[in-house]
């Protein structure tokens, strides 16, 4: 896709797949499995930020943990500056973690209670023997100043942090391995509006000055579009539409896309919403609607999107969506 | 303008006593709810405006909280005065609540037909097939699809947005004429939080109850409320009708918080949002003065010495802030 300076693909995935067996029985055998991905396949250029978007139990999370071998994917393909990582063991994948750093959302519960913030951003750059003795004491003082916080911090405790500077000492630790590539998920969510502006701020500057690549995953689309050269949709384990931020939030082809978007509350009073008023509940990933899986919810549902499943197809240059009445 | 009043609360003071210091968590509050109006109370966290809530409801724990001033005026009686007896037959009946979680807000033992049947046993006089029948009734009003079998269900077999709809059908079970939905849909996702905003105002409009609206989100007041009031560490710093408030915000941190969340197409314009420098202060080590004076970008001199009071730039439109003095 255009735009991106130089279009060089930094992360590929093709078909990536992610299920979670269901054990029961006497012999625990599978009986089920939670489709949490299922056949994704998207490319994450160097230099943008991809959004990715979606709600709650949609496999967003789970596409970005496996894409950085958090989680092991059922099948598929990862590639990572076009070798291919899927099937790296623990010690193939170790100097490729430097490059892929991932932010938590909540502050509170990613940083152990126990290290000092010293620690805690000293570690990784301990592990991968980068640095040593003082150098590296210099080297986590610098990075707490780029992140707003400053070398009297090094001391402390997570616990004698606000939850928007802790966020900033997750966002020190993602930054400590000088990483290309850094997966946001939802890292600015559990923060208060004034706050959640300051760390946006912050990703974005930081963005500026190292040249990151970042997979952003939020549920607020809000923040996804401010932040996002492209944006993906995801419903129930798919990619249900692809394209440029500006074309999604102007043109949104999906009826998913539709109704989320015009669901999510503008703050201005005289906005007349045109509201589309999705029934019913998201299905569960463990048995998902046969056909389209937005078909139980669609407004516009024909016969044949109960039966078959929908391609993920360009409709306009550059602009995919999964649906037939396109 | 005078109205009709529904709640009037004057020089409200919850205050907290840990140890030997005082965190004054909801500090001189007032305002008025019209009835079958809806105010928003919009602020971030901790800025008190659910311990305005839990003051009402008087569910304060005491120890270690206490309101120490002011008055709550429902229905010509001080809730600050009333006897627990009194409390227990306007809770739920007169005034009910909707809490944020959906999961923790009922009981996981019980059905969920049982813990809405219960509200209406202890408030009506009602035989058993009756309030069985009204719960029916209830869910159908919320959107329960299939509410006869859905009613002997538990908590854990229902969706959140479903949970949801059940604690809405508790809290309008006895036609309350004030409701108090405590963040009702911020744990829900986008497209069940328009369904559950949707219902809030049809049931509104049907059953003519007010609703003090507590919420972060400037978007979800946008939609619901017809005037808002901002809290900032224990005060209304802002108050005035929901047009007024968002064409003209008054208050610093009011314009601070409108231009801090990222809306529809402003990345066009800036590439950076313009935000409030630092953080909410401790309720236990307040600036003197204005308690937004020290993250204030109109900061005065005066700003730090005197607390500021109430001023009015117009057409109902009150602000706490020095500029306006």
């Amino acid at each position: 896709m255009p735009d991106k300076k130089e279009n060089i693909p930094l992360i590929e995935i093709q078909n990536l797949v992610k299920y979670y067996p269901i054990l029961g029985g006497v012999f625990l055998k599978e009986v089920a499995a939670v489709k949490a991905v299922d056949d994704v396949s998207l490319t994450i250029f160097k230099g943008e930020t991809l959004g990715l978007v979606g709600e709650s139990g949609c496999g967003k999370s789970t596409l970005g943990k496996s894409l950085l071998k958090l989680e092991e994917p059922t099948s598929g393909k990862i590639l990572f500056k076009g070798e291919e990582i899927q099937d790296y063991t623990t010690d193939e994948m170790r100097p490729l973690r430097k490059k892929m750093q991932i932010i938590f959302q909540d502050p509170f519960s990613s940083l152990n209670p126990r290290k000092t913030v010293g620690s805690i951003i000293g570690e990784p750059m301990k592990i991968h023997g980068m640095y040593t003795g003082k150098e590296r004491k210099n080297r986590v003082r610098e990075i707490l100043e780029t992140v707003g916080l400053g070398k009297e911090h090094m001391r402390r405790y997570p616990h004698q942090f606000s939850g928007g500077q802790r966020q900033r000492i997750g966002v020190a630790r993602a930054l400590a391995l000088e990483p290309e590539f850094i997966v946001c998920d939802e890292a600015v969510s559990a923060l208060d509006v004034s706050i959640q502006a300051q760390v946006i701020n912050l990703l974005k500057d930081l963005q500026e000055t190292f040249g990151f690549t970042y997979l952003f995953i939020s549920h607020d689309l809000h923040v996804v579009e401010f932040m996002s050269d492209r944006v993906a949709v995801m419903y129930l384990g798919k990619i249900v539409e692809y394209t440029h931020a500006d074309t999604l939030y102007a043109t949104p082809l999906h009826p998913y896309t539709q109704a989320l978007l015009s669901a999510s509350p503008v703050p201005d009073p005289d906005h007349v919403s045109r509201a589309i008023i999705l029934q019913g509940d998201v299905p569960s990933p463990i048995d998902p609607p046969q056909g389209c899986r937005f078909h139980t919810r669609c407004p516009l549902c024909q016969d044949m999107c109960t039966q078959k499943s929908p391609e993920l197809r360009e409709i306009h240059p550059n602009h995919f969506a999964a649906c037939f009445l396109l | 303008m005078m109205t009709e009043t529904l709640l009037e609360i004057k020089n409200l003071k919850t205050h907290f006593f840990v140890r030997d210091r005082i965190a004054k968590a909801v500090d001189n509050v007032s305002f008025t709810v019209a009835p079958g109006a809806t105010l928003g109370l919009v602020g971030e966290s901790g800025c008190g405006k659910s311990v305005t809530a839990h003051s009402i409801m008087r569910l304060i724990p005491e120890p270690p909280g206490k309101i120490v001033g002011g008055s709550i005026m429902f229905d010509d009686q001080d809730l600050v005065k009333a006897s627990e007896r009194r409390m227990r037959s306007i809770r739920g009946n007169r005034i009910s609540m909707i809490f944020q979680e959906p999961m923790t807000a009922l009981n996981p033992v019980f059905t969920v037909g049982d813990q809405v049947g219960e509200v209406i046993h202890l408030h009506k006089r009602l035989s058993k097939h009756e309030v069985r029948k009204r719960v029916i009734e209830m869910f159908q009003r919320v959107g329960i699809p299939a509410p006869e079998t859905r009613l002997d269900e538990y908590p854990h077999q229902m969706s959140g947005g479903m949970r949801q709809r059940v604690i809405i059908a508790m809290a309008l079970a006895c036609t309350p004429r004030l409701m108090i939905a405590d963040e009702p849909t911020t744990a829900l996702d986008v497209t069940i939080q328009a369904q559950i905003l949707d219902l809030m105002n049809g049931l509104k409009s049907e059953t003519g109850a007010a609703i003090l609206f507590i919420t972060h989100d400037l978007g979800v007041i946008a939609k619901m409320a017809q005037h808002v009031a901002v809290m900032y560490a224990g005060r209304i710093v802002e108050y005035a009708d929901v047009r007024s408030l968002f064409s003209s915000p008054a208050h610093p941190y009011t314009v601070g918080l409108m231009q801090s969340i990222p809306v529809y197409g402003i990345k066009k314009t800036r590439s950076r949002l313009i935000t409030i420098e630092g953080t909410v202060p401790s309720l236990f080590n307040l600036p003197r003065g204005c308690a937004f004076s020290n993250r204030c970008p109109d900061v005065m001199s005066d700003c730090t010495a005197t607390e500021p009071g109430i001023y009015s730039t117009g057409n109902n439109h009150m602000v706490r802030c020095l500029k306006y003095a």
